[in-house]
């Protein structure tokens, strides 16, 4: 027999707390809050990995991203018929809640600004459990940080023409300008009821010539 | 999909996991114990794993049966269904059944207050980490498709 304590070193105590909320959120900020370390994590996994994802589409990448969230025991699907095929969507293990990310290589801030359109235009619900969604954007060329900022700098000053009630804010969870959050209402929900919450991450791919063993 | 459990997690585990981690080791050690004692094959714990795989007790090795473990247990066809139980753990009158059995949220609750509240009679159970026992009980589904798997 494994007592709770010999199966507590198997997670550490806040590992296993952590896959409690993978499985049985108690509320929706709860899913979120787990889901967000594990994306971060799985972003560096897959950076970590870069050399093989250096030119890879963006199916091939979320393909990889669902892949790994499963293994963390998540419902994820690629390319899931939410009004529309969204890239990714996300689940807790008791269905409760559902988490939507649309993802694009970095071909422009215009390009990018599609996607989080298709986001919150097609497939994003707004309601009770399922209100936040994240834009996550793929760098393959150098100097991502630069074009990241770039985005968020495209996305404050235009974004309010498309996205009403606008805000973008730092993401407090992640410093140093790798992710940050942006707040709108829904056209199909209204300004009373709170605001869909996105949050944009960057996944850089980028490795120089040198750095990729033959 | 109407695939059996069995089969579906099968399907599930090559999709999500390299074939050459810990993990699909674990698994390939569940299902073989299925097919192998279908209807006869009841639980596993973690430390059951590591005891028939002859892994080393370090944190790489417990952290792949546990996440093995626990991808086994989700969705529709899973083949376990994780359970917290209390024994009795005095020598009189052997139980076949546990004292107490206890949710997920029960077990996260304690760990966080550190204090569990037997559901049934109220009580503080005392030393809960070391009372309380972690198990992987086979479901029927599994069984079913275990015994169907194996032709018996």
């Amino acid at each position: 027999m494994t007592t709770l304590r010999e199966h507590l070193e198997s997670y550490g105590q806040a590992g296993l707390v952590r896959q409690f909320q993978r499985e049985q959120p108690r509320d929706y900020a709860d899913f979120v809050d787990v889901l967000y370390s594990d994306l971060d994590e799985l972003i560096g996994s897959i950076e970590a990995d870069a050399k093989d994802f250096i030119s890879a589409s963006e199916d091939v990448l979320n393909r990889e991203l669902v892949r790994l969230l499963r293994a963390r025991t998540y419902v994820a699907s690629h390319d899931h018929d939410e009004g529309g095929h969204v890239d990714i969507h996300v689940q807790p293990g008791n269905r409760m809640f559902s988490w939507l990310g649309e993802a694009k290589l970095d071909n422009g801030p215009a390009y990018i600004l599609g996607g989080l359109k298709q986001l919150s235009q097609r497939y994003a619900r707004g309601t009770h459990g399922h209100n936040c969604g994240g834009l996550l954007v793929y760098f393959q060329k150098a100097r991502f940080s630069e074009r990241f900022i770039d985005w968020r700098k495209h996305l404050s000053s235009v974004g309010a023409n498309d996205f009403e009630g606008l805000e973008v804010n730092d993401c407090a969870r992640q410093q140093g300008g790798l992710a940050f959050t942006s707040s709108f209402v829904l056209d199909r929900i209204g300004d009373q009821a709170p605001k869909y919450q996105v949050r944009h991450m960057a996944v850089s791919l980028y490795r120089v010539a040198s750095d990729i063993s033959p | 999909m109407n695939n059996s459990p069995l089969q579906d997690s099968i399907t599930k585990v090559n999709l999500t996991f390299s074939q050459d981690t810990l993990e699909v080791k674990v698994c390939g050690y569940v299902f073989s114990l299925l097919l192998k004692l279908g209807g006869q094959f009841d639980s596993v714990s973690l430390g059951s794993v590591l005891h028939a795989l002859k892994w080393q007790p370090d944190f790489t090795h417990k952290r792949a049966i546990a996440t093995a473990l626990d991808f086994l247990t989700q969705s529709d066809t899973a083949i376990f269904e994780r359970r917290y139980e209390l024994w009795d753990d005095s020598d009189e009158d052997v139980l076949d059944m546990p004292i107490c059995e206890f949710s997920q949220e029960d077990i996260r609750l304690a760990l966080e207050v550190n204090e569990l509240i037997c559901p049934k009679t109220g009580e503080i159970i005392p030393n809960f980490l070391d009372r309380v026992t972690v198990l992987y009980v086979v479901t029927d589904a599994a069984k079913r498709s275990g015994q169907q798997g194996s032709g018996s």
